[in-house]
């Protein structure tokens, strides 16, 4: 048992990468299949490996955000407070993605019909009291037309549950005792947080997910143990933990953005090995780029986010910004004239123009073609060709034309363009967060990402891109470099914190911490090896902005009143205005279990060779420079640590070509990582 | 293309294509992050949920970007309210200058109505006035005779609130707190006030950094010349569009239900006269016909009025960027004074509501004859809710409370689907609708009901969304005073109108004290209503107009209708045709009888043909 397995799942490819003891990596990569697991099984036959070598299995998986957005779902209802269903028909809180296209209807409605919503009898105020309980001869009634339809995935959403779940409870006993079949999740066992929209629409994906990921999670499982696997399969969380099976399987909402977390997982360590704690991951596929921020060693995670714009999801998960700019982003022009880029992308089928399957949209790679950035012939191992003069041509006739240009001046003008999105998106991720991207080093990944990390880092004054080995496969190597985790929270009290029940706080923390220990017992964790946090949510009194403030050990009055003084210095802090006469109020408390896994370390090497390697060289065009270098291209598997040169020079992989502006660095860190200095002269 | 005259000492020809397209990016979201740092910040509820919006302008207080998810109505407002600024403080000594912060809400002069909060700032390079930056946010509260400054019954503008002409609470970075203090001393909400306010000034400053950080990198030729040149370019994107329709005049009207003040005078017209020219491209509203203004605050300003006329525009043109380039394409006439262009002293208040409502539903349906598959059937009516008073929830300090809603309902139908359901209003659909939850928690009320009301749509060949009824219910709370403005009410011409034989939505009804013995019907505007402890507000918004022929709907479609509740068996029949057979309701199992669908919907168009009675324009 020496090998640990990473498998991203991505909408296109299935990435294997696979680590021996030595921290030797070996890749596989196949198309993915569109029952997920099929080109798992595929790529570990390609591997040859039997799973008795296995040490453990981590993966990340697109399926529960395809089958979201197809709505590949099983039939839900709901069954909730009478009389208050609007919530469930206002998609978005009323709002809509395009806020002037009438006909363009983003969100779409509820995965829920309106025909599949029951109410009840019963009401919980704000306060956590009961002024009605449930009507049980209407909740009976209920469950028996719910059997009577057939609908089998039920999602019990009451008003204020988060403060008091007595009535959820009560009405998810009676579904079950009337209809033992069905499947049900209330929504304070989801997720105990104010906000019914946001809650009951995340109680109603979950719900849905269940059925789908249980079969698909069975199925793999039931596969590799077939393959002589016998240990965990862990799932990345969209909140960048690891999660095994089971806890998958009741909470598969989780897991809904797991590739791209697994990625920011790996930008973190990459950058963490090379000395960097603030790091901002640049992961650009065929369709989109995806931004993470990591400040001090910590991933920046969102309390909502959303698969689909208006359907959001309300557990943590790493905070992506996400724009329409990836190799296949088209270009084109408004009506009043100007170049625009994306969101549209001519996705793998057809395609870029230059793949010669039909594409006839100028996208980003056919601009790269033209400008020599990217190498006409066989591509990833002869698996596609590339055509330069389709390229060229698509640019000309689209571009070119309505600019006036030759197709050089257009193709850069291209991605020039689509550039200057990729930088707001970082701009988006960090300053409008109050972060300086200066204070950063990138890591450029994703097959495209090193085309452009340099520029747009130049754009955005970071100093410092990090292009790890394999670019393409950093988010199934990001899978191995994750940690358990699971987390709780309830909301309990309400009120002045000086008036809070000391002793039911610790009672609960107390039982929260079991519970996640448990948790990370079955999944094998020594207890030296778990680690739990607690922090205690507090807003003002008449506020709805609430803060997690981290806290340890049992609570007294005292260390409460501690807590107190430090929510308002970071309020202060982050509004500069003091509310310091108001009430603070205790919202209510989490507890977080993080077990630490036998990660993979990359291991550094040793200069290899001491022979200078040789590079080709092609003539590319650098809009830095305003024309044409005879440029050098470097073969990565040639280059060793050490190794440095100046730009512009051009390093090709099998999955990736690292463009080096002029007058930036570039140097190989002994993990053979690309160290590019943009602050070398490279203009900005 | 038209030639402006001193289009600034930078032409946007000088700039390359390509940074053009990165700066006119750049500036949309440079204002993005104004508003997100407003939204972030601010201490009001209503600021949080989106009420919001923000400009850049150029040196003469022209509109260069507004945000994506700006709210509607504040779109023709940032230009004259800057343009006021320069016009009161460009030629006085150490008038404006580098960290000045202005704020503003005078409605004649380009405000809205006067909770909404402009705040205006200058931005210098190297001692040259280049730009200047506007955030706007709905403020829970200006003083005035009612909580939350919503006086529909107001004679006048003094009676609403605090009226601000452009005055510097900020100088060189520096608080005045005189200035500030003034404020807060007029207003019913000053801690909270006081947080937007701060909230503002650094959304000020979010968007001077960001612009000083283009001008650094691009130079400031580039980025001013970008500036200029985005104005020429949304003109052209516009007349690219305006070309491609025909030439001629159409128009149409719309009521405002009536005068608060003087109920029996009956319905208030906004009249639209629109002329699409190709030579040079012009799209004219004129306005000359409606009436005059009215003695309460559903009067719209000049400003405002504009704004509908430019916001309803892009509604069928959404694509193009809005600024002050349309405004070389986009005309208006109004006449002397009237309902949709008042004058100080009149009220406006309400204006959202009335005449700027009654306007964009004006220039939706006057394109509907232009445009029939941009255009979409009317909307429900905008609706303002207001309460304040003291709450004696336990933990609360009795303070002094004001609350504040708007309320969704439905949309129009529109060529090829229904409308939505329950959606915010026009005029800022970018306002997210406040959670029950939070607001339960916030203010001392509850809600009863809440919920999508059957039949309250137009019926269709795509029918009307669904419009939202409620029942707000006041606890642990003292001397609750109630104001209310809407409009296409009961005692008004009707609720939202379908389009092309699409029927019209319910109007809107509200009431007090409902299910108890002091029920009691509410007029469609009123202020100072008391609620007592317990007493509750019932009311129902509509649902949207449909579109086009509701015997053309498809028979399924008005099946799961009836099964989702949108619409009655009784209205699948009389409006649709649609003969059904309910084998168990509970089971959702429902029949079509086909043939009696077809028979009865040929009988529906032979007496329609015999009579001749169809509403298409």
């Amino acid at each position: 048992m020496d090998l640990r397995i990473g498998v991203d799942i991505g909408g296109t490819f299935t990435d294997w990468v696979m680590v021996d003891g030595e921290g030797n990596v070996q890749v596989v990569k196949t198309p993915t299949t569109p029952d997920g697991f099929g080109g798992v099984f595929n790529a570990m036959g390609e591997a040859a490996v039997g799973g008795d070598r296995f040490l453990s299995f981590s993966h990340g998986t697109t399926l529960g955000t395809n089958a979201l957005i197809q709505r590949r779902l099983p039939r839900v209802a709901i069954v909730t407070t009478k009389g208050v269903t609007a919530v469930l028909t206002q998609a978005a809180r009323g709002s809509k993605e395009d806020i002037w296209d009438i006909y363009h209807d983003s969100p779409r409605p509820s995965i829920v019909k309106p025909r599949d919503r029951l109410e009840v009898t019963e009401r919980t105020l704000s306060s956590g009291e009961i002024r009605t309980p449930l009507d049980e001869a209407e909740a009976r009634k209920a469950a028996r037309i719910l059997a009577g339809r057939g609908i089998r995935t039920i999602a019990v959403c009451f008003l204020h549950s988060y403060t008091n779940g007595r009535n959820e409870r009560r009405m998810k006993e009676i579904i079950l005792e009337e209809y033992p079949e069905a499947l049900v999740r209330t929504s304070h066992e989801t997720i105990p947080r104010i906000l019914e929209y946001e809650r009951f629409t995340t109680t109603i994906l979950n719900v849905a997910l269940i059925p789908v990921m249980i079969d698909y999670l069975e199925a793999l499982e039931r596969g590799l143990r077939g393959r002589d696997y016998q240990g965990d399969v862990m799932i990345v969380q969209s909140a960048g933990g690891l999660m095994g099976v089971e806890a998958t399987a009741n909470i598969p909402v989780r897991t809904a953005n797991s590739g791209p977390s697994a990625g920011a997982i790996a930008a973190r360590e990459i950058a963490s090995l090379t000395g960097f704690g603030n790091v901002i991951g640049l992961d650009i596929g065929g369709t989109s780029t995806d931004v993470s921020v990591t400040l001090d060693g910590q991933i920046r995670t969102t309390g909502t986010w959303q698969v689909e714009w208006g359907h959001p999801i309300m557990f943590p998960a790493v905070d992506i910004t996400t724009v329409g700019a990836g190799g296949g982003s088209v270009a084109w022009f408004d009506p009043g004239g100007a170049l625009r880029s994306g969101p549209h992308s001519m996705g793998a089928v057809p395609g870029p123009a230059c793949y010669g399957k039909g594409g006839d949209q100028p996208t980003n790679t056919d601009a790269h073609v033209v400008l020599g950035n990217l190498r006409p012939g066989a591509m990833l191992g002869g698996a596609m060709e590339i055509s330069a003069e389709l390229a060229e041509k698509v640019i000309q006739e689209r571009i070119g034309l309505r600019l006036g240009s030759d197709p050089v001046s257009a193709a850069a003008a291209v991605i020039a363009v689509a550039e200057a999105n990729m930088a707001n998106a970082i701009r988006l991720a960090t300053m409008r967060r109050g972060l300086d991207p200066r204070d950063f080093a990138m890591v450029a990944f994703g097959g495209a990402g090193p085309f452009h990390g340099a520029r747009v880092a130049a754009e955005l004054r970071i100093p410092t891109v990090i292009v790890p080995p394999s670019p393409g496969l950093t988010s199934a190597l990001g899978c191995l470099m994750a940690d358990i985790q699971h987390d709780l929270e309830a909301t309990m009290f309400y009120g002045d914190a000086a008036a809070v029940d000391v002793e039911e706080m610790n009672a609960r923390f107390d039982e929260f911490d079991t519970q996640v220990r448990a948790a990370l017992d079955r999944e094998g964790i020594p207890a030296e090896r778990q680690f739990v946090k607690r922090t205690i949510d507090m807003c003002y009194a008449g506020q709805w902005r609430v803060f997690p403030i981290p806290v340890t050990g049992k609570m007294t009055t005292k260390s409460l009143a501690e807590s107190v003084d430090l929510f308002k210095r970071l309020y202060l802090q982050r509004f500069t205005f003091d509310l310091g006469e108001r009430e603070v109020e205790v919202h209510g408390i989490s507890v977080t279990g993080t077990g630490i896994t036998d990660k993979y370390q990359p291991k550094p090497v040793e200069a290899v060779s001491d022979r200078a390697p040789e590079p080709d060289s092609r003539l590319v065009y650098w809009r830095e420079a305003g024309g044409w270098a005879d440029t050098p291209v470097w073969s990565r598997p040639s280059l060793s640590p050490g190794f440095r040169t100046v730009g512009p020079a051009v390093v090709e992989q099998m999955d990736s070509t690292t463009l080096v502006p002029p007058g930036m660095t570039m140097r190989v860190d002994r993990y053979l990582n690309l160290i590019l200095d943009t602050t070398g002269g490279g203009e900005g | 293309m038209t030639n402006q005259q001193a289009a600034g000492p930078n032409p946007a020809s000088e700039v390359d294509p390509v940074t053009f397209s990165i700066l006119s990016s750049a500036f949309v979201s440079l204002v993005d992050e104004m508003v997100g740092a407003l939204r972030d910040a601010c201490l009001s509820f209503v600021i949080y949920c989106g009420d919001v919006s923000g400009g850049l302008l150029n040196a003469r207080g022209e509109l260069v970007a507004q945000g994506t998810r700006d709210v509607a109505v504040h779109v023709g407002a940032l230009q004259p309210s800057t343009k006021a600024v320069i016009e009161d403080f460009g030629e006085v000594e150490q008038g404006i200058e580098e960290g000045d912060v202005f704020a503003f809400n005078e409605p004649y002069r380009g405000g809205t109505h006067l909770p909404d909060m402009t705040f205006i700032s200058p931005i210098f390079w190297k001692d040259e006035l280049i730009a200047f930056t506007a955030t706007k946010g709905h403020w829970s509260d200006v003083g005035g005779a009612t909580p939350g400054s919503m006086n529909a019954l107001a004679a006048d503008i003094y009676a609403e609130g605090l009226v601000i002409p452009p005055l510097k609470v900020v100088s060189r970075g520096v608080m005045r707190h005189d200035v500030r203090n003034l404020i807060m001393a007029n207003i019913r909400i000053p801690v909270n006030s006081t947080g937007d306010l701060i909230a503002h000034i650094e959304a000020a400053r979010v968007g001077e950094r960001r612009l000083h950080s283009l001008i650094e990198k691009y130079g400031l030729d580039t980025v001013v010349g970008s500036m200029e040149g985005t104005l020429d370019h949304s003109e052209r994107e516009l007349a690219a569009v305006i070309l491609e329709c025909e030439e001629g005049a159409w128009e149409t009207e719309d009521f405002i239900d009536y005068d608060p003040q003087a109920p029996d005078e009956g319905p208030v017209k906004v009249s639209l006269k629109m002329t699409i020219q190709h030579d040079p491209p012009r799209v004219i509203y004129d306005m000359r016909g409606s009436g005059p203004p009215v003695q309460s605050g559903m009067n719209g300003t000049r400003g405002s009025t504009f704004g509908a006329l430019v916001a309803g525009t892009k509604y069928i043109f959404p694509k193009p960027l809005m600024n002050a380039g349309w405004l070389r394409i986009i005309k208006a006439v109004f006449p002397e004074t009237s309902v949709v262009n008042a004058v100080r002293p009149y009220a406006v208040c309400g204006e959202v509501s009335g005449a700027y409502e009654k306007t964009t539903a004006c220039v939706q349906r006057v394109w509907a004859q232009v445009l029939p598959r941009r255009s979409f059937a009317g909307n429900f009516n905008l609706e303002y809710v207001v309460a304040g008073g003291i709450d004696d929830r336990p933990g609360r300090n009795n303070n002094y409370f004001v609350y504040y809603h708007w309320h969704t309902g439905g949309w129009g139908g529109k060529f090829g689907a229904d409308g939505r359901d329950c959606g915010a209003a026009i005029f800022g659909l970018g306002i997210l609708n406040q959670s029950t939850e939070v607001i339960e928690r916030l203010w001392p009320v509850t809600f009863d009901r809440l919920a999508p009301v059957t039949d309250s749509m137009g019926a269709g060949r795509w029918r009307g969304g669904a419009g939202l009824e409620s029942v707000l219910r006041v606890e642990n709370a003292g001397g609750v005073r109630l104001s209310y403005i809407a409009d296409r009410g009961e005692d008004g011409p009707g609720g939202p109108r379908g389009l092309f034989g699409g029927a019209d939505g319910i109007p809107i009804r509200v009431l007090k004290n409902i299910g108890t013995d002091d029920e009691e019907n509410l007029p469609i505007y009123f202020a100072d209503e008391f609620v007592g402890q317990h007493g509750n507000f019932y009311h129902v918004s509509s649902g949207g107009g449909g579109y086009g022929d509701p015997l053309e709907r498809d028979p399924e479609a008005v099946m799961e209708d009836v099964m989702d509740k949108y619409i009655s068996m009784r209205s699948a029949l009389e409006h649709y045709g649609v003969v059904m057979e309910v084998r168990d309701a509970e089971l959702l199992d429902y029949r079509i009888d086909f043939e009696a669908t077809q028979a009865l919907r040929a009988e529906r168009r032979a007496a329609r043909s015999n009579g001749g009675e169809t509403s298409h324009e």
